[in-house]
């Protein structure tokens, strides 16, 4: 998940889309004979989908009916119309009210409006067949028709639309517009073909097959709103990329979704979204009658609203909290690990182009401390620049141990003993994939410091965190990446697919490979694809992958959780107040 | 500008004034003599003293290097373990394994030397901005006094406008920093220096001594700079004595607000006290240690300032 | 007194222009300018230079100051980059909530200011005096911040005696009538809402009125002492007049004369407060507003709230200074 203008960092969770459950996983940790280490490290990375341990318990009627459900968000959301949007607190928010074609179960994917689906061998004709009777909070029925006209409004936008500012995912998948406005600087030609409906079957097709597919149609922006409520939009289509979003994305009496809830207030000033039970709801309908989702955005502050009674729920824990909350009595699931965290090697800037350099850092830097004190436990060393959990990953890749006498006596030989380095970090942030990036920050540049390489840092603000890094200005840099897909191309393909500024290394069989294997339809030659990319890469060792964490939510005593989702996808009709 | 800021200001002024034109300096040892004996000028005179001492000496003192990790492997802050006071570390270690009371002695020299060199840009350029409008009005001439007009206006504007407003859109533009944070807290205290200055100066300009020495024909730069400007300077030092303690202070919320010196290398009190927050629930004293430190170092400079401006001012000195 | 006034407006006029200057100035030099924030991570330079373009920052200078002097009088302050919304509705929207609180926190402020401050002076030396001075001193010497959080942590917390954020319990119905939650729920009659709203209040208004209070404490204690050493006092006492007179009449009345001046501009300081608090109180103020886009470098909400706040300020400073001038025409001469 990309931070948009309207997204800070901390508050973007990673969503993300897919349709492989991996088992390659498992035997690649047991092939090595099975000792207890190994047995513990296969059992650390299988933490997609942890099998939950609490018993089922009673709702609570009364409590559901007349206790609104309070969650303390990190951010607001940015839009209620979800095309708009490219952050978590949006799509948290409007996962609960619009439905999408498809949906996930932990990671495999299943069907969510689309009762079934199918594609052509060539993977550019996507055919799904709809369930039968769901009706939209306004009460018109879905069918193929309603989900070719949101398509289509997509492809049609105009103007300020246009701009990635506003729909980035849209254009991220479908390269363009049914007419690209030159002001926009989107140069590619749309990939999408068309749509058409039939009863309750929409076939939607697009010119060339890439890897997006079909996760696309699981993300949150991709959700089926009712054409009719988008008839009820009177604002003007904004015309430049500076024009803020039109009111109706503002305000929850314009849109309906299929959803379990629907929308009922947004309190700017209180930061509050408020959400109503939609009785007529397709699926099970939820227990708890009223949902916000309130902004706090202060992590400690968010604990103290949780123990003080005045919330239910919680995202983003800080690591530190989980036990003590625990211990407290609150339920605090952790989700899989779906994430990266990575210290990046700028080749720009000399001595990083020298790959002995690169190799003596990365063996100097004690990743196995920061995974123990700062991550949250269930975290695990980084070996590749993807999660084990994604079919592609590869168990034989060269690995750099923590080594500080190697690495000195590496740096002598490169002729590099007195190295002065830049080393970049964000200051007013959390991410999911890093708690606490000045504490990761502080031990990465003691340990360099412990090589002799003079560290200086330079602390910058979120915000311009990512244009300067992006810019090439940091020599080191930590970073890291949430997953939309469970695909492997949304993780390296993100990176490593042509010759950029930020990783300012250009390797041509590492650009060619990924470019091949994206266009791959078939996902198991896909993998092999991956994985052999993933050995190229970590022999070229662009950046240090340092680890992958999961991040967890809080719940209050009396509240029976829904199931976490590793792509951050609770659905929160599941959850309810528990009887004792 | 605000009357009440006005009016204190100007009374110290005008205690400085006649501290000064009085014979032979007898008011200024007067008021030192009244200083010695009083407890407020004790407690904070003592408060100011260790803290300049420890601020001075502190990397001799301080038993460890306060940036090293050196027991990191002992503190998990993931799971809330921070070993707290022992015998090799007397207040414990922060939440990379440091200890901190080096941290804390280290520390006293980075937030003295915020204090210090925030008051000394608000004086520089006060005294430059006041200085320039007191000469100017009173050599300049009738052009020389719309000057003064102006920029007196101009710093009563800047005066009107809540500091901590000033300090963040200095600090806006500046990126955060320990330098930031000197020169927003240092900016924000330039209308006070220089509306101190200016009164002084113009008090001065009409005593005696200066009235004489235009007379016997000294050039009026030269009076300006060697008689009116350093003899207008004693409410000047009480009122950096105050500003001082606000320094650390908004110092230290300018860390809050994320303005403040993100590089946890140094350690500095503001920053450590903002940066402990979050651990505010799971580790109290990252917090607490570094708040007493603020509180009692503000405290002290705020009570020598008080004393000094009462040993000065004329009127409280009747009440006995 | 016209000539006194068409003089100081005119002063205004060309400070507020000079204020704009000033902020104008400020907002180019500002870092990164806003094409960075508005673009995606991955922009392309095309992207780029169209945003340029349309936001206008290839015209030449002074059409981009006239331009945001245009939008100034307009109240056009442009978009919040954090949440897309116009600033102008942004601030109109939080500013019952920062009222209220500092309301609050002024009236707690003179309630218990006022009385401690009589009371430090008339029993000078004992120990409540000692507690009054001391404690005023630590609470000018407090970080707001830092005294917020400790309140949350005990009473919120630990205590579960008041609530950890809002305005409001959330979910709690009411009418919204002028926006401030406790008037509103007088007004409409839902006493619930009063509650509530006041159990909200009382955390963030304490910590908000700990400098206030401390001011206050110290200047009526001063000016207390100051009032009875003088001479009409005096005279009072050996006229034997009865001390309650003496106390009502001429001490308390002449004493309460810069307390009361102070008071009206103690707005500064609760505004750098409210910052702080309203943070830590997830307040939903203005206050928190300011937090959020400080942290997040959403300079023209920056921008908008700075210009406010400063002409706000001014104006308010000209109109004291004019009733200055009017009740003491000494002032009015000397200027």
């Amino acid at each position: 998940m990309r931070t948009s203008r309207t997204t800070l960092a901390r508050r973007a969770i990673g969503a993300a889309a897919g349709a492989i459950l991996s088992f390659g996983l498992l035997t690649a940790c047991g092939s090595d004979g099975g000792s207890d280490e190994d047995a513990e490290s296969a059992e650390d990375f299988d933490f997609t989908c942890p099998e939950r341990e609490d018993a089922e318990r009673a709702p609570d009627e009364e409590a559901n009916e007349n206790t609104p459900f309070v969650f303390g968000t990190p951010g607001d959301p940015s839009s209620l119309d979800p095309v708009f949007a490219s952050d978590g607190e949006t799509f948290r928010i409007t996962r609960q009210v619009y439905d999408t074609l498809l949906d996930h179960d932990c990671t495999e994917m299943v069907p969510g409006l689309a009762e079934s689906w199918e594609q052509n061998d060539e993977g550019t004709e996507w055919t799904f067949h709809l369930r039968e009777g769901v009706t939209f909070h306004d009460g018109t029925p879905l069918d193929g028709a309603a989900v070719c006209a949101n398509f289509d409004r997509w492809n049609n936008f105009t103007g300020g639309y246009q701009s990635p500012n506003y729909t980035y995912y849209y254009s991220k998948f479908f390269d363009g517009y049914a007419e690209n406005d030159p002001e926009m600087g989107i140069e590619a030609e749309t990939n999408y073909a068309g749509c058409e409906a039939d009863g309750l079957t929409a076939t939607i097709r697009i010119h060339e097959y890439t890897a997006n597919f079909p996760g696309a149609f699981s993300m949150a922006t991709t959700a089926i709103v009712s054409p009719g409520s988008l008839e009820q939009i009177t604002d003007d289509e904004v015309e430049t990329a500076d024009d803020p979003l039109p009111e109706y994305t503002q305000t929850a009496d314009v849109l309906a979704g299929t959803g379990p809830y629907q929308l009922a207030e947004w309190d700017h000033s209180g930061q509050a979204v408020t959400l109503e039970r939609f009785d007529d709801y397709w699926g099970e309908t939820a227990e708890v009658k009223t949902l916000i989702f309130r902004t706090i955005s202060d992590e400690n502050a968010r604990r103290q609203a949780l123990e003080a009674g005045d919330i239910h729920g919680y995202d983003l824990v800080a690591p530190a909290d989980v036990q003590p909350l625990a211990e407290g009595g609150f339920q605090v699931p952790t989700r899989g690990v779906f994430n990266i965290l990575y210290m990046t090697y700028t080749q720009g800037h000399a001595p990083l182009d020298d790959h002995t350099v690169r190799e003596a850092l990365s063996h100097a830097v004690d990743r196995q401390r920061i995974v123990d004190s700062v991550l949250p436990p269930g975290g695990t060393v980084a070996t590749q620049f993807m999660p084990p959990s994604l079919e592609g990953w590869s168990e034989d890749v060269v690995t750099y141990e923590h080594d500080p006498d190697l690495a000195q006596e590496m740096l002598a030989d490169a002729g590099h003993e007195d190295l002065t380095l830049e080393f970049c970090y964000p200051t007013d942030v959390t991410r999911p994939y890093m708690p606490a990036p000045k504490d990761i920050f502080d031990i990465i540049a003691s340990d360099l410091e412990a090589v002799g390489v003079t560290v200086e840092a330079t602390p910058i603000t979120w915000v311009e965190y990512i244009p300067t890094t992006r810019s090439g200005d940091c020599p080191l840099y930590l970073l890291g990446w949430t997953g939309d897909f469970n695909e492997a191309y949304n993780f390296l393909g993100t990176w490593f697919a042509t010759e950029t500024t930020e990783w300012g290394f250009d390797n041509q069989a590492i650009f060619d490979g990924l470019a091949e294997a994206a266009a791959e339809p078939d996902p198991s030659v896909r993998a092999e694809h991956w994985a052999g990319l993933n050995e190229l890469i970590m022999e070229e060792l662009p950046g240090l992958p340092i680890s992958h964490s999961p991040p967890s939510i809080a719940f209050a005593p009396d509240v029976y959780p829904m199931d976490v989702s590793p792509l951050t996808q609770e659905d929160f009709s599941q959850m309810y107040f528990a009887a004792e | 500008m605000t009357p009440a800021k006005i009016e204190k200001l100007e009374r110290l002024v005008e205690a400085g004034a006649q501290a000064r034109t009085a014979e032979s300096g007898s008011l200024w040892r007067q008021s030192f003599r009244r200083l010695r004996r009083s407890p407020m000028a004790i407690a904070g005179g003592a408060i100011v003293g260790v803290f300049v001492l420890v601020a001075v000496l502190g990397p001799w003192i301080a038993p460890y290097d306060p940036t090293a990790q050196r027991w990191g492997d002992e503190v998990f802050l993931n799971r809330n373990v921070f070993p707290g006071p022992r015998a090799e570390n007397w207040f414990g270690l922060d939440h990379l394994g440091r200890d901190m009371f080096s941290r804390m002695i280290v520390g006293a020299r980075q937030t003295l030397l915020v204090g210090v060199v925030a008051t000394l840009i608000g004086f520089a350029a006060g005294a430059a901005v006041g200085g320039t409008a007191a000469a100017a009005g009173t050599f300049g001439g009738r052009w020389g006094q719309r000057i003064e007009a102006v920029i007196m206006r101009a710093v009563d504007v800047a005066l009107s406008i809540p500091m901590l407003l000033l300090a963040l859109s200095v600090a806006a533009l500046l990126g955060p920093s320990l330098t930031t944070v000197m020169i927003a807290v240092g900016v924000a205290q330039i209308p006070i220096f220089a509306r101190l200055l200016r009164g002084s100066m113009l008090a001065q300009a009409h005593s005696d001594y200066v009235l004489a020495a235009i007379s016997l024909g000294v050039p009026k730069g030269r009076i300006v700079i060697s008689h009116i400007f350093p003899n207008s300077l004693g409410p000047v030092i009480v009122q950096a004595t105050l500003v001082l303690a606000t320094a650390i202070i908004e110092a230290a919320a300018l860390s809050y607000l994320g303005l403040g010196n993100p590089d946890p290398g140094n350690p500095e009190w503001g920053t450590m006290l903002a940066d402990a927050q979050r651990f505010l629930s799971g580790a109290p004293q990252l917090a607490i240690y570094p708040a007493v430190g603020i509180i009692v170092t503000a405290l002290g400079f705020t009570l020598l300032g008080e004393a000094m401006r009462e040993s000065l001012d004329p009127r409280l000195r009747r009440q006995g | 007194m016209l000539r006194y006034t068409v003089k100081r407006l005119l002063q205004l006029t060309v400070a507020l222009l000079g204020l704009t200057l000033l902020l104008f100035a400020w907002f180019k030099a500002l870092p990164g300018g806003p094409e960075n924030r508005l673009l995606p991570d991955d922009a392309t330079d095309q992207q780029r230079e169209a945003l340029r373009r349309a936001l206008g920052l290839d015209e030449p200078i002074w059409t981009q100051y006239v331009e945001f002097l245009g939008r100034i009088v307009r109240l056009d302050f442009g978009s919040s980059l954090s949440s897309g919304r116009p600033i102008a509705t942004e601030l109109a929207d939080r500013l019952p909530a920062t009222v209220e609180l500092s309301l609050f926190a002024i009236v707690i402020a003179i309630g218990v200011g006022i009385p401690l401050g009589y009371l430090a002076a008339r029993k000078r030396g004992s120990w409540l005096d000692f507690i009054a001075v001391s404690g005023s001193l630590i609470g000018i010497c407090t970080p707001v911040f830092f005294l917020a959080a400790m309140l949350k942590v005990v009473f919120s917390q630990n205590m579960g005696v008041f609530p950890t954020f809002g305005r409001l319990t959330p979910g709690t119905g009411f009418t919204e009538v002028t926006g401030f939650r406790v008037l509103d729920g007088l007004i409409t009659g839902e006493l619930d809402v009063v509650g509530n709203a006041l159990v909200h209040l009382v955390l963030p208004a304490v910590a908000l009125a700990s400098i206030p209070l401390a001011v206050i404490t110290r200047i009526t204690r001063a000016s207390v002492l100051e009032v009875l050493g003088e001479d009409y006092v005096r005279t009072a006492d050996a006229k034997g007049l009865k001390p309650q007179t003496i106390r009502a009449r001429h001490v308390m009345k002449n004493a309460l004369l810069p307390v009361v001046t102070v008071i009206g501009l103690l707005l500064g300081s609760l505004f750098a407060g409210a910052v702080l608090t309203e943070s830590v109180f997830a307040f939903g103020g203005v206050g928190s507003f300011v937090y959020q886009a400080t942290t997040e470098r959403d300079y023209p909400a920056l921008l908008g709230f700075i210009l406010i706040i400063a002409v706000s300020y001014v104006v308010l400073n000209l109109l004291v200074d004019l009733s200055y001038g009017f009740l003491d025409p000494r002032v009015r001469v000397r200027s």
